[in-house]
């Protein structure tokens, strides 16, 4: 494991040794294949699309304030739950991680770059195109995508708004674009490990983006050839979806959870990994149970194809599958408890600080928890025809997302920040980011399981009286969890212009691995012999 | 080595998954083909004609009768009227019943029909066998045209002890303009099991 690692590193290069000429200002960006460049421009492009998803989540609050239509229009609105879903999906999650990938992954295995730099040009650059299409459909005649993030035909066919042709287009560019990125990914993870760093030496962070890149590769082709058949439906005259021609809108259904549900665990294994990285370093121990975790990390991966169908309890299954996908689902529960003890092992008489990456990861450990708690109140079949498309449903997975996946993604920008800027970010505000953010969110999306429990549908733009208090809470809750995010922004730009105290090599008294080895701010190019691991 | 082309591998990876997601298409069918859910899992029987039939039923004395529901669901976007010749038949095992549908089209123009079949309790559904049904062929109809639409079956006697109702449920679709070689009915193509039976038209 890598805290036994001892590291023998030759003199590193100082940031003024170059080995070629650089292009400056914006052709060093469009041309650049440097895995520290692009896992910035992942990350920046990632930060901007939250303030657009989170917008359009504004916009959604609002009108849900109070009950009665005041501001947008129900058909508007519709576009807005839609395009918020998708843009926090795959502008916000996916490339956020991706980029930490691209930063990391060299670094926490000693390699000097990733296996294939001018594909991961190609990968990060696809990824504006593709969202601008996807957000210039909202100014189309007919208005944007309004079928929800799902996109179940035959809405998104039969009754879709004409911009559907360029939605579709846009999913298969982030698509093609996160193939690349996981075939980079793997290529690298395989082949370019220093020498001595055995797949078992590996840290967490690096196993579970190991992982996802194979969950990406699995299923983001099965999404293409989804909304290929929807693109063929609406244009092509054929009947993939289409019950008058023969077809079948709940095979729709299947086709998209079989990609959905192993896309929501491409969306919390990396931020497993992260935490994994975070809590040894503050608890000052090495990680309880380094081997379970891996297997665990994989038991869920391979386990997470067999459970498609716990999204569609109510469709009409018949009762041998209702059981067989309510079991395989509950099966689940069990590698995720085994990573939480894990987590929380750890921690156990650890001599902890808390510091920012340290306050996210708690905060990660014990609301993920929450969230995979209601996940099982809803895997229990009978109890889902309650439970499904309520506010229940989203009160389950903003808590296995907010406080998962997106904390996990705050944690690491602290961890992680002063090693790409070369500064320490400012602590208290970053506490205060912390503290803002965890009231925010518990106030958004705690009322959620109350609203829903009592029967309130999502996705619609008013709603009946009984519901107007805790509405209102969530709202409250949401305005304050949105604007946090600003004083994120101002801290990260604060550290990357350099204002803060210069940071060491190794900010973090207890935090183990080869990317603590090098300078900060980390080089451009680093490792260029590799690092010898015993 | 094998590591050198390993991008080449993953590429190769990604392809497969690509056709895979294609081939749940007819595996789909193939799936509730075996495992008679969905309700599509009737077959017809070969070499029926598509004929009207007799609207009344022929029953016999029977063990056990079954109760026969039908319901018609007319689909948005068809303008007219879809129903059943009745609501209830008594039928009994293993012999032929016959009824009818009835189609009108209110509109001012010439109308295709489509109707999807549906039988519940899904259970239920491999031991049905339809001889002949308005839902194999598409149904145009002219201006103000009312069409009695012929339907026959055969409850087979293995249908287990537990079930004493079932219902046959049509949804009307109004199809645009396609010709008869465009619409392959899923239910018409039973025999070429596994086919894509929606495969794009040229
Ligand atoms: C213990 C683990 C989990 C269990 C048992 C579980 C179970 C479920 C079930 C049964 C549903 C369907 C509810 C319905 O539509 O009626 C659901 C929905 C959902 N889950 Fe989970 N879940 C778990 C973990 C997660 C994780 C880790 C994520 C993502 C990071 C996640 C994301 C989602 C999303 C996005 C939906 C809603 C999809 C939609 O309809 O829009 N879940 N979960
Ligand atoms: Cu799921």
């Amino acid at each position: 494991m890598n805290e036994t690692t001892s590291i023998s590193t030759k003199e590193v290069d100082t940031p003024t040794t170059e080995h070629h000429a650089h292009p400056t200002g914006i052709s060093r960006w469009l041309y650049t294949t440097n895995h520290k460049d692009i896992g910035s421009l992942y990350l920046i492009f990632s930060f901007v699309m939250l303030f657009i998803g989170g917008g359009m989540a504004f916009m959604i609050r609002a009108e849900l304030f109070q009950p009665g239509l005041q501001f947008i229009e129900p058909e508007f609105f519709n576009q807005m739950t839609t395009m918020h879903g998708l843009i926090m999906v795959f502008g916000v999650v996916m490339p956020a991680f991706v980029g930490l990938a691209n930063w990391m992954v060299p670094l926490m295995i000693g390699a000097p770059d990733m296996a294939l730099p001018r594909m991961n040009n190609w990968s990060f650059w696809i990824m504006p195109f593709a969202f601008s299409i996807l957000l210039s459909t909202l100014f189309m005649e007919g208005g944007g995508p309004n079928f929800g993030w799902t996109f179940y035909a035959p809405l998104s066919t039969t009754y879709a708004p004409p911009s559907t042709t360029f939605f579709i287009f846009g999913v298969h560019l982030m698509g093609l674009s996160s193939i690349m990125g996981a075939i980079n990914i793997i290529t690298t993870i395989l082949n370019m490990r220093a020498p001595g760093m055995t797949l078992m030496k590996m840290p967490m962070f690096v196993w579970t983006w190991l992982i996802t890149a194979f969950l990406l590769i699995a299923v983001m082709p099965v999404l293409a050839g989804a909304v290929t058949m929807m693109l063929m439906d609406i244009h092509f005259g054929t009947s993939f979806f289409n019950a008058a021609g023969g077809g079948d809108p709940v095979l729709f259904q299947h086709i998209f959870w079989f990609f959905g549900h192993p896309e929501v665990y491409i969306m919390i294994l990396p931020a497993f990994g992260v935490v994994s990285q975070i809590i040894p370093a503050f608890a000052r121990k090495p990680l309880f149970g380094y081997k379970s975790m891996v297997y665990a990390t994989a038991s869920i991966a391979i386990l997470s194809f067999i459970v498609w169908a716990h999204h569609m309890f109510t469709v009409g299954l018949p009762a041998v599958a209702e059981l067989f996908f309510m079991y395989s689902t509950m099966l689940i529960a069990i590698p995720t408890g085994v990573k939480v003890f894990n987590w929380v092992s750890t921690m156990f008489r650890g001599s902890m600080t808390f510091e920012a990456p340290m306050l996210f990861s708690v905060a990660f450990v014990v609301l993920f928890t929450i969230g995979g708690l209601s996940g099982l109140m809803l895997s229990i079949a009978p109890a889902d025809f309650q439970y499904h498309d309520t506010y229940f449903v989203v009160a389950h997975f903003h808590y296995v997302l907010v406080p998962g996946a997106i904390f996990g993604i705050m944690a690491a920008v602290y961890y992680w920040m002063p090693k790409w800027s070369g500064f320490m970010y400012n602590e208290p505000l970053a506490k205060l980011h912390f503290w803002l953010s965890f009231i925010g969110l518990n106030l958004t999306f705690f009322p959620m399981h109350f609203l829903g429990l009592a029967g309130m549908p999502r996705r619609i733009p008013d709603y009946a009286l009984q519901f107007a208090d805790f509405n209102m809470i969530t709202s409250v809750g949401a305005f304050l969890f949105g604007t946090t995010q600003l004083l994120f922004l101002y801290i990260v730009i604060q550290c990357a212009r350099g204002k803060g105290e210069p940071a060491p090599q190794r900010p973090w008294e207890g935090a183990e691995g080869l990317e603590w080895s090098i300078p900060s701010p980390a080089p451009l190019h680093t490792f260029d012999t590799p690092p010898k691991v015993d | 080595m094998a590591i050198n082309n390993l991008p080449a591998k993953l590429t190769i990876a990604t392809i497969g998954m690509f056709g895979f997601g294609f081939a749940l298409v007819p595996l789909y069918d193939v799936f509730c083909d075996i495992t008679g859910i969905n309700g599509k899992g009737f077959e017809r029987a070969p070499g029926t004609s598509n004929q009207s039939g007799a609207i009344e039923a022929s029953i016999s004395e029977t063990q056990r009768a079954i109760n026969v529901q039908f319901i018609a669901s007319p689909q948005s976007g068809f303008s007219g009227n879809f129903y059943p010749a009745s609501t209830t038949l008594p039928a009994s095992l293993n012999r032929s019943v016959s009824t009818a549908y009835f189609a009108r089209n209110a509109s001012d123009k010439m109308i295709h029909l489509q109707a999807i079949p549906s039988i519940s309790p899904s259970e239920a559904s491999s031991y049905v066998t339809k001889m002949e049904c308005f839902c194999f062929n598409q149904q145009s109809l002219s201006p103000g045209q009312t069409r009695e639409m012929g339907l026959t079956f055969k409850i087979s006697e293995d249908l287990p002890e537990h079930i004493s109702t079932i219902t046959f449920s049509y949804s009307l679709y109004p199809i645009e303009s396609m010709s008869n070689e465009e619409t392959h009915v899923r239910i018409d193509s039973t025999d070429q099991t596994g086919g894509l039976s929606n495969e794009p038209s040229t």
